[in-house]
């Protein structure tokens, strides 16, 4: 038996911890994360990314999709800075062999990015 | 479409022999007989009376041996009219399910289930691990695929606000050994302790 290996959440929190599961896990997609500071940013991306452990860890796949549904987001700021500072994130970040980005308003997405750190 | 159309697609669909039904929005009880044979039948927003859905949708179960997927949610209306989780609109899925295990000793063997907005697997204090009612539905030996809503406030009886607690004693590792997909809403800290225990 395999056990789940595929995470699929749209709020991580930082008080649950998935250290432990890490290792087991393939594929994890944080789903409409925000980059504005006030929501679940950047700050408990990079949390649940150091959880992951990424270096020791199996995962093929890691998806996070930003929520720029929200109209006082100003584009400047969904292409803009956002965007650079979490590609600087996941670019710290080593050896997993797939990484995507990618927006929840389509068509911010059509223009977007699949981005492979390193 | 108004109301007249959507009640001649529906008989179309029906007599067309459909095996797959997906109904975005706002899926109203009257349309919902009489379908049959479905592999993937997913049913989100649904609205109207309580009974009859839970009556008609067990119908459809009943009547699809071979469903592989499953997915419902209610409408906000409808599941903010709910109570405690204890017999009203809120425990729709529970009667669904022991109604369902009332008509029929087989449980479906579903291999990807959605429980939406409105449907909480609530903890039933009549059942144990061994009787719980999902598994009079549900048979969970094929499940590959598990997706749980959790963003959801309930008003108690008592009109107290309430997050519900989703009882997760159905899922153990040795009852779904095909589990490999799990998504939620929100990663709380009893569904981080949960997910320790699937993940091997």
């Amino acid at each position: 038996m395999k056990g789940v290996d595929q995470l699929i959440v749209t709020k991580p929190q930082t008080t649950s911890p998935l250290t432990k599961v890490s290792k087991q896990l393939s594929m994890v997609y944080i789903r409409s994360a925000n980059p504005m500071p006030s929501s679940v940013g950047l700050s408990t991306i990079r949390t649940v990314l150091d959880w992951l452990h990424l270096p020791e860890t199996n995962l093929e796949k890691l998806g996070i999709s930003l929520d720029f549904s929200k109209d006082w987001v100003s584009e400047e700021k969904i292409l803009g800075l956002p965007q650079t500072k979490l590609t600087r994130i996941l670019k710290g970040y080593s050896r997993f062999s797939a990484c995507f980005l990618w927006s929840t308003d389509p068509s911010a997405r059509a223009r977007h990015i699949t981005n492979k750190p390193n | 479409m108004d109301f007249g159309q959507v009640e001649t697609m529906a008989e179309i669909l029906k007599q067309d022999g459909l095996q797959e039904m997906i109904w975005i929005n706002d899926v109203p009880a009257v349309y919902l007989k009489g379908f049959c044979n479905l592999t993937s039948l997913e049913l989100y927003s649904l609205y109207g009376s309580e009974t009859h859905l839970t009556k008609d949708i067990c119908s459809i179960l009943l009547d699809s041996p071979g469903l592989e997927n499953l997915g419902l949610s209610l409408s906000l209306d409808l599941y903010l009219e709910g109570g405690d989780g204890l017999g009203g609109v809120e425990s729709f899925f529970q009667h669904l399910c022991v109604m369902y295990g009332s008509l029929s000793p087989s449980p479906l063997a579903l291999k990807t289930l959605r429980l939406g907005a409105g449907i909480v697997l609530w903890k039933w204090a009549s059942d144990t691990s061994d009787a719980h009612y999902l598994l009079k539905m549900i048979r969970l030996g094929k499940l590959e695929k598990l997706h749980l809503y959790n963003n959801m406030v309930f008003i108690s009886n008592s009109n107290v606000p309430f997050l519900p607690e989703i009882d997760f004693s159905a899922f153990t590792f040795q009852r779904c050994p095909a589990l490999r997909q799990f998504s939620v809403h929100e990663l709380t800290p009893e569904i981080s302790e949960w997910l320790i225990t699937v993940c091997t």
